[in-house]
């Protein structure tokens, strides 16, 4: 959802923007009489220029009559097929988009838009590689400008492509220095890399340009925890939750730090805030589990692991956690949980199986 | 209404300024409750015959104090407004099974006279260092040292400094505490009357304990009962007991008869890892050591541990896995402390040697009370009133390793106390330890036996959280997780146990069992399984290439192998044993000949078991053997019936250069047939790859 939007958002924007001159200077279609009194291409170019205006109005069922109509009368229009290709990436009819974003590459191969825009919609129909290759193709035919590397650079974290991310997310900062997403997302890749100093720096430039960015207070946080200071990664998450009152996972990280800090009574307190914001998070069941066995409350933590495994029965923590509250609370049935969280790859159960069948 | 609370307060403050004064056992305080003051002054002369005895020293109080509190109380009821009083009851708690008890008095008198007697802050700081409150006893052993002369109280000064210290550790470990549970074994262990010293076998199916119960009354006991009830007080009983762990249930625990209990006091001190061989201590010639051995089903009459006992008090030993090594606790002259940690070690005639003080790693200028050894070879538990204690006696662990014991590491809170903790017996796994305690239970009559699991350090939980990665998308990354993978340090040694039959009778049988060292090519130990039940059991600790000879006159060899050289955690392994007779058409495999890998070269861990194949041929000089070579399924099949031939050739070969004639030999080589495990897993395929003998008649 957040991804269809900001694609939207960018997208929109990358896409039509280039065309808006001539929306300005198009004519609104409304005498039949007058359109049919044209030429079939002076109409065509009528009706695609009010699709386009259409578009800018955001009117995307009007606009796809009109360029149905443009197209009907001139098929070898390649910008109408490009226009018409948007109309239905807006209505989220991905595959009409790429079947007309693939006649107006066929008609101009030399359109880089179309090429972002294919690659737009191939990332959204999860086709990696295709999207990749229109990307490479955009960025060639027109290297200035910001969305393609950006979006690409996008492509490249999806990918695991952290280096090429990393590339990409400057090269797209050099055209807009002040986009605190980008350093954002560059600061991410870096962390990938685990390149720590670096990716803190662009989470701080990510804060400094947009001061309610909470993701970055977020990030900033996890990198802090990741390098010992907890103090400083629990003020981040609570900057990241003053600013969206309901970022659960903020609140789940920040449990996780004061957990490790010994806060176990405010970690507590977190992972609580975390559930009732999103009482299906599995995660916060679990570690909850883990502060109130800190504060020897067994039965409880029991519970919270068996709240976890309701949601996710494969949680393999959940078992290696849940079999340690039994051993507290004497239930045999402790190996059982700790023989299942080492069926799911938790390596430390193996060592707790050894006094099992002991008695 | 608030009348009526002013009036409670005025009665409150009038009634602490009455308590806050001394009221002495006097008849002229009393005057108005004559008879009452003069049961309780009964009373009072009673607990003061016990606290005021001229022989008083610190074993006295330990055994005597404890019986003038029921008198001290009952004065206590009528007046508990005498400093004296308060101070003597108070001290008395502390010399009993609920020192806990002890701080109310003491405050009590310190309230009533801070002057009653010069070792008031002292035994306030010992009352509070016994309720846990390290901080406050620390400050009033602090106030009395200030107190004490230096030039005349050298010794006084070094006993509280000692506590001071184990108040230091104590908090510490308090802070620590390491995590077990306790469990009272049921009634077929304990009952109303003291039960202790609990001492089991390697695998925990075995306990011998000692108890104050009444003995199973016959006919002839209530007869003799009732002569005693005339003449004078029962003798207090003290017998030791025996239960076996049936299916995972202890089994009624049965007094082990008169050849093991005497009249004398007498208490179980250790058993063999296999439950065969039991050390008593028996108050003989101020205190000796005795051994008792099953023979079947029967305890032998214990006899005195000769060149471990002395003219001093020998009060604890315990034998190392293979039984050539005792480690006993003997106050005699010359030691480091009073009692101190001796070993001994037996010689080629299979006595024991001259006693070797364990030296200052272990031992202490305190007292080290008792010694147990973990069959593993190398870990030694024993108590001590010095090193880190937390007061009183308390157990610590310590590791031989290069040639030396480690630091004594304090096994900790809960199962140190401030008091005396005296006595631990752990099971092979390390996971289970048996102690007796009578303050692990709230009501508990008596000192009970209870079991202590050992949870290890505490296993940490997992916490998970998820990072938004990307600002631009719903990317949730988990962050990295690492799980700590904890060693929870379990012994390194393998626990062998099982039953042996006889082929003649199928029966339960007393077979010989050689525990080898392949690599050393000597016999580390000889035990015996029990010819009633078949049972053996050995411990075979990490570090070596063991081999297992099984002998029994008519029997075939029967040889097991255990290759422990790398290092692994505990593990139990039961092998039920048959027996093969000597006889026509009989053959068993020898696992202790060993191959280069894909070759016929004889690897010389191979010797022991060679050479007892040779005196087997050679004590039956007439009989004709085939030796059969078998391979796993790796392979081309010829190529492992040639490796099987080659092998079985080297094996007669051998046999020949030891003066085995030839014509009674026979190398057959077999392939990759007659599997005897599964060639799917590594242990299969070790198995099929094998040496057998198989007799062909004379």
């Amino acid at each position: 959802m957040k991804k269809a939007l900001l694609f939207s958002l960018f997208g929109s924007v990358f896409c039509l923007g280039v065309h808006a001159q001539e929306v300005q200077d198009s004519v609104a279609v409304k005498d039949t009489v007058a359109v049919a009194a044209l030429d079939p291409n002076a109409m065509a170019d009528r009706l695609y220029k009010n699709g386009l205006l259409l578009i800018s109005q955001k009117e995307y069922k009007q606009a796809l009559v009109s360029l149905d109509s443009a197209i009907t009368l001139r098929p070898d229009m390649d910008q109408a097929w490009f226009s018409r290709g948007n109309v239905y990436y807006e209505l989220k009819d991905v595959k009409n988009a790429i079947d007309d974003y693939n006649r107006a590459l066929a008609l101009n191969s030399a359109n880089p838009q179309a090429f972002f825009s294919r690659g737009r919609a191939r990332q959204t129909e999860g086709d990696k590689a295709g999207a990749l290759a229109d990307y490479n193709k955009a960025a060639e035919l027109d290297a200035n400008h910001p969305m393609v590397w950006y979006l690409r650079a996008g492509l490249h974290f999806e990918n695991q492509n952290f280096k090429e991310a990393v590339e990409d997310y400057s090269v797209a900062l050099k055209f807009t220095p002040r986009n605190a997403n980008i350093y954002h997302d560059r600061g991410s890749a870096k962390r990938q890399l685990k390149e720590l100093d670096g990716a803190l720096t662009d989470f701080r430039k990510a804060v400094e340009l947009d001061p309610d960015l909470a993701v970055a207070y977020h990030n900033l946080g996890s990198i802090k925890q990741a390098k010992g200071d907890l103090n400083g990664a629990i003020d981040e998450f609570s900057k990241a939750v003053e600013r969206k009152k309901d970022y659960h996972l903020a609140y789940n990280s920040r449990g996780k730090a004061r957990f490790e800090a010994g806060d176990y009574a405010g970690a507590l307190a977190d992972f609580t805030k975390c559930i009732q914001l999103n009482p299906q998070y599995a995660f916060a069941y679990n570690n909850r589990a883990a502060a109130k066995f800190k504060l020897k409350d067994y039965k409880g933590a029991l519970e919270d692991c068996n709240f976890a495994l309701q949601i996710n029965d494969q949680y393999g923590s959940a078992y290696l956690n849940r079999g340690i509250a039994k051993e507290m609370l004497r239930d045999d049935s402790a190996c059982q949980d700790w023989a299942k969280a080492l069926s799911l790859n938790i390596a430390a159960a193996k060592a707790y199986l050894t006094h099992c069948n002991e008695k | 209404m608030k009348r009526h609370l002013l009036t409670v307060a005025c009665l409150l403050v009038l009634g602490q300024a009455y308590a806050q004064q001394n009221v002495e056992f006097e008849k002229d305080n009393f005057k108005q409750n004559k008879d009452g003051f003069r049961d309780a002054k009964k009373k009072l002369d009673d607990g003061d015959e016990i606290f005021l005895s001229k022989k008083v020293d610190e074993e006295y109080r330990r055994v005597h104090y404890r019986n003038a509190i029921a008198p001290y109380k009952a004065a206590h009821a009528f007046n508990p407004h005498s400093t004296t009083l308060n101070y003597r009851l108070g001290v008395c708690y502390l010399f009993s099974d609920e020192k806990a008890q002890a701080a109310q008095y003491l405050e009590a008198a310190r309230k009533l006279n801070p002057a009653v007697h010069p070792d008031l802050g002292f035994y306030l700081g010992r009352a509070y260092q016994v309720n846990l409150d390290w901080k406050k006893a620390t400050a009033e052993y602090k106030k009395y040292l200030a107190t004490l002369p230096t030039d005349k109280n050298k010794e006084k000064i070094q006993v509280v400094n000692q506590h001071i210290r184990e108040c230091l550790s104590g908090e510490q470990l308090q802070q620590k505490p390491i995590l077990v549970h306790f469990d009272k074994l049921g009634p077929e262990i304990n009952t109303d009357a003291p039960e202790y010293s609990p001492v089991i076998s390697a695998d925990e199916t075995v306990m011998v304990f000692t108890s104050r119960r009444a003995p199973e009354a016959t006919e002839n006991d209530k007869k003799k009962k009732e002569e005693e009830k005339t003449e004078k007080a029962p003798a207090l009983h003290e017998d030791l007991f025996l239960s076996t762990k049936v299916n995972g249930q202890w089994t009624p625990a049965k007094n082990m008869g008169q050849n093991v209990n005497s009249d004398k006091f007498e208490s179980a001190v250790s058993l063999s890892p296999d439950g065969q061989r039991l050390i008593l201590y028996r108050e003989d010639d101020n205190g000796d050591l005795f051994e008792s051995r099953l023979k079947g089903g029967e305890w032998s009459k214990p006899e005195a541990l000769k060149n471990l006992n002395s003219n001093a008090h020998e009060g604890s030993a315990a034998y190392s896995y293979d039984g050539k090594t005792v480690y006993f606790v003997s106050n005699r002259p010359n030691g480091i402390g009073k009692h101190d940690i001796y070993y001994s070690v037996m010689d080629s005639k299979g006595e024991w040697g001259k006693p070797v003080n364990a030296g200052p790693d272990l031992n202490t200028p305190y007292d080290e009370g008792f010694v147990f050894l973990l069959p593993d070879g190398k870990t030694l538990y024993f108590s001590s009133e010095g090193h880190s204690s937390m007061g009183g006696y308390d157990i610590f662990k310590s590791v031989y390793e290069n040639g030396k014991w480690s630091k004594p590491e304090n096994v900790g809170y809960p199962v140190n106390s401030p008091d005396d903790d005296y006595f631990l017996a752990v099971g092979a796994s390390g996971r289970y330890g048996y102690l007796a305690s009578n303050r692990l239970e709230k009501g508990q009559k008596s000192t009970d036996i209870f079991r202590v699991t050992f949870l290890g350090p505490e296993k940490p939980m997992v916490l998970n959280a998820e990072d938004d990665l990307l600002a631009s998308m719903a990317l949730r990354v988990p962050q990295p997780v690492q799980v700590p993978v904890q060693d929870l340090k379990t012994p390194q040694s393998l626990l062998l146990y099982g039953t042996i039959k006889d082929a003649k009778t199928n029966g339960p049988t007393e077979a010989k069992i050689e525990l080898i060292d392949n690599l050393k090519n000597e016999v580390i130990a000889t035990y015996s399984s029990n010819s009633q039940t078949g049972k053996y059991l050995l411990s075979l600790p990490a570090g070596k290439n063991y081999g297992v000879a099984i002998k029994k006159e008519g029997n075939l060899l029967h040889s097991e192998n255990f290759d422990l050289t790398a290092a692994h955690a505990f593990r139990k392994v039961q092998k039920d044993i048959q027996l093969k007779a000597v006889a026509t058409g009989s053959a068993v495999a020898l696992r202790n000949i060993f191959f280069e890998p894909e070759q016929a070269k004889i690897k010389p861990e191979s010797m022991p078991e060679l050479n007892q194949l040779v005196e087997f041929l050679k004590d039956e000089r007439s009989q004709k053997v085939e030796i059969s070579g078998f391979t796993d399924n790796k392979g081309e099949a010829a190529q492992n019936l040639k490796l099987s031939e080659s092998r079985a050739k080297a094996v007669v070969e051998y046999l020949i250069s030891k003066g085995v004639n030839a014509k009674r030999l026979q190398a057959k080589g077999f392939g990759a047939d007659q599997p005897v495990a599964s060639n799917d897993t590594e242990e299969g395929r070790t198995q099929n790859q094998r040496i057998e003998v198989k007799l062909l008649g004379k």
